[in-house]
């Protein structure tokens, strides 16, 4: 009875019973002493009660973060949160599997943003309160501090061709670059902080607080740190920044922009 | 590869009229030819300079040679004020080839024309054109620079840019030969302005000879291209004045051997001529000054059936007629021919090399 009715049901539907029984029958009572141990053993059970009382104290004594009765009982319930997990294989998925993996946001978990998505979200948007060069000098004097460290210091007697290799492996976010010569002569003389450096151009800001966007190709840049100067040929740049570590450039005599 | 009928070649324009037609077209053809080096006056049965040349020649004006002079200098509103805008001056670099190195010129209508090597022109930052001889990858690009715009002055982007490109970017310096004068009523000379520069006048050099042809061409004013027994064409009478004036005999009959020029038919024995040769950068005033003393020479009757003044340009210039660009092919020879008869009228005959646009 009680593996059937659960514990309170049954416990509260015998009491009845049995209090029914008491109340209108004494000969009852003579005949059923059984039950009357029946009835100590319900009210060992009525007294759940008590036990649950104990959780209860107990909980609060172990867990203090509990919160109040409801969280308790809330927990005590056990319900079961669902995540949202839909393996592409299961039956219910079949017809519409290709499409909830194309649409929605997100190709596949672990690629990064697609630049489509990128742009969208305005990952390299400069507001124009924050189009200031003097925000980004001191992005300039950590570049010249990284040079510094990855040539081994501006000495005199440093060879030039190594300094030069190293430069050509090294980011360029926050150096100043200026236009010495160009294929389109309005670019010349153009000069300021690198702030983005994408496959083609050079997004540069200058001191004058505009934003220029210069193309690699056909543009001859000249950047300065410390004693040396340098000249890179941005035609032969033309790759991404994180690429550019992996490349290895020829040596030419004279180059034609 | 082209065939021998196109190949870019020689050209001669010759054309006639008088001096005292509506519609001659004589001093602008000479005020369009800016630069000048040579002056030479062939006149046929004459012994000696005549007199109204003697005057003009003593009073030439001076030309100029600056050395390492900035371009900048040229730039300085003033100069361009008192010079350009209210004056005549040209200039032209000087010892610098117009195919390989940097060249430039100021044209006295007020426009500077830098011709420049592919490099420097990358260098620079001033927007020009690929030369108009340049093929299909330009080596040679020509910037233009108008002085006389009114927007070309301190405090205007243009300007600042120029000055920018030609002073602190790339300081250009040539050596310069400059000749021209200020606005009149005042004082001002290009002495006074180019010293401070180094620069320093120079007098066109002349000198006078006698020569003997023993025959010269008989020309008849109205027959241009020539017609048998009555006159020479133009053409022969060119090639022959060409080896007068370079000293060649020209007997007839040839000399055989060495050489095959002859004296064109019909012609007649002289017994002397008069060459006159005159160096140094010459103004196309003083050429009209020059074409004003032949025409009053004729006003007396003389023994000289006709006069030829010929007017030589610098092989390396920028520009050699108005604004037709210049180059150097094989030669760069542009120069045109005066020839004046008794009766006012004239034959002028313009001869370009390869590369020049002869309007």
């Amino acid at each position: 009875c009680l593996a059937t009715f659960g514990e309170n049901t049954c416990a509260s539907l015998l009491l009845w019973n049995f209090i029914f029984l008491w109340n209108f029958s004494a000969s009852w009572r003579r005949n059923h002493s059984d039950l009357c141990n029946l009835f100590l053993v319900l009210n060992q059970v009525l007294s759940t009660n008590r036990s649950q009382a104990f959780v209860r104290a107990f909980l609060q004594q172990a867990v203090p973060g509990l919160g109040s009765e409801e969280s308790i009982q809330g927990r005590l319930k056990r319900q079961a949160l669902k995540l949202k997990f839909r393996p592409s294989g299961t039956p219910g998925n079949l017809k519409k599997g290709r499409r909830s993996g194309l649409r929605g946001g997100r190709q596949s978990r672990g690629k990064a943003l697609s630049s489509r998505r990128r742009r969208k979200l305005g990952a390299f948007k400069l507001k124009p309160e924050r189009q200031r060069y003097s925000i980004f000098l001191p992005l300039h004097h950590l570049w010249l501090e990284y040079i510094e460290s990855l040539v081994g210091g501006f000495k005199s007697s440093s060879c030039l061709q190594t300094m030069q290799n190293k430069l050509l492996k090294a980011d360029l976010h926050g150096a100043i670059v200026k236009v010495y010569k160009s294929r389109c002569p309005s670019y010349v003389g153009t000069c300021g902080i690198v702030i983005q450096e994408l496959k083609n151009i050079l997004k540069i800001i200058t001191a004058e607080d505009k934003v220029k966007v210069l193309p690699k190709h056909g543009n001859v840049f000249e950047i300065k740190f410390g004693p040396f100067s340098t000249l890179i040929y941005g035609s032969k740049f033309c790759v991404r920044a994180a690429e550019r570590t992996a490349k290895k450039f020829k040596t030419r005599g004279s180059i034609d922009l | 590869m082209l065939p021998l009928t196109e190949f870019p070649g020689f050209q001669l324009v010759c054309e006639k009229s008088n001096f005292s037609h509506e519609k001659t077209k004589h001093q602008e053809q000479i005020k369009k030819h800016y630069f000048n080096f040579r002056v030479q006056l062939f006149i046929p049965e004459c012994g000696r300079l005549p007199k109204e040349m003697s005057h003009l020649l003593s009073q030439l004006p001076p030309y100029y040679l600056v050395r390492g002079l900035p371009l900048t200098a040229l730039l300085q509103e003033d100069f361009i004020e008192r010079f350009v805008r209210r004056g005549s001056v040209c200039a032209l670099s000087y010892d610098t080839r117009i195919d390989q190195d940097d060249s430039f010129a100021l044209l006295p209508p007020g426009s500077l024309l830098l011709s420049l090597q592919k490099d420097t022109y990358e260098t620079l930052g001033l927007q020009g054109k690929p030369s108009v001889y340049a093929g299909r990858k330009p080596l040679h690009y020509v910037v233009n620079i108008d002085l006389t715009s009114p927007t070309f002055k301190s405090g205007k982007k243009n300007y600042e840019r120029v000055i920018w490109a030609l002073g602190e970017n790339l300081s250009l310096k040539f050596n310069v030969l400059v000749a021209g004068k200020g606005s009149r009523g005042m004082d001002h000379s290009l002495a006074e302005f180019l010293a401070p520069f180094g620069g320093h006048p120079v007098l066109p050099e002349f000198s006078t000879q006698t020569v003997l042809p023993q025959s010269c061409p008989t020309l008849h004013s109205n027959q241009l291209a020539g017609q048998d027994m009555v006159g020479c064409g133009a053409i022969e009478l060119f090639d022959w004045l060409g080896a007068v004036t370079a000293g060649i005999s020209c007997s007839n009959p040839p000399d055989g051997y060495p050489s095959s020029l002859g004296c064109p038919e019909p012609n007649e024995n002289i017994q002397q001529g008069f060459l006159l040769n005159l160096t140094g950068l010459i103004t196309p005033e003083t050429v009209l000054e020059l074409l004003q003393q032949v025409r009053n020479f004729f006003s007396e009757p003389k023994f000289a059936p006709w006069a030829a003044l010929t007017v030589h340009g610098f092989a390396d210039v920028p520009v050699a007629w108005e604004r037709g660009e210049h180059g150097f092919h094989k030669g760069g020879e542009n120069l045109y021919t005066f020839i004046v008869f008794v009766d006012g009228s004239y034959w002028l005959l313009r001869a370009t090399g390869t590369q020049d646009a002869c309007l």
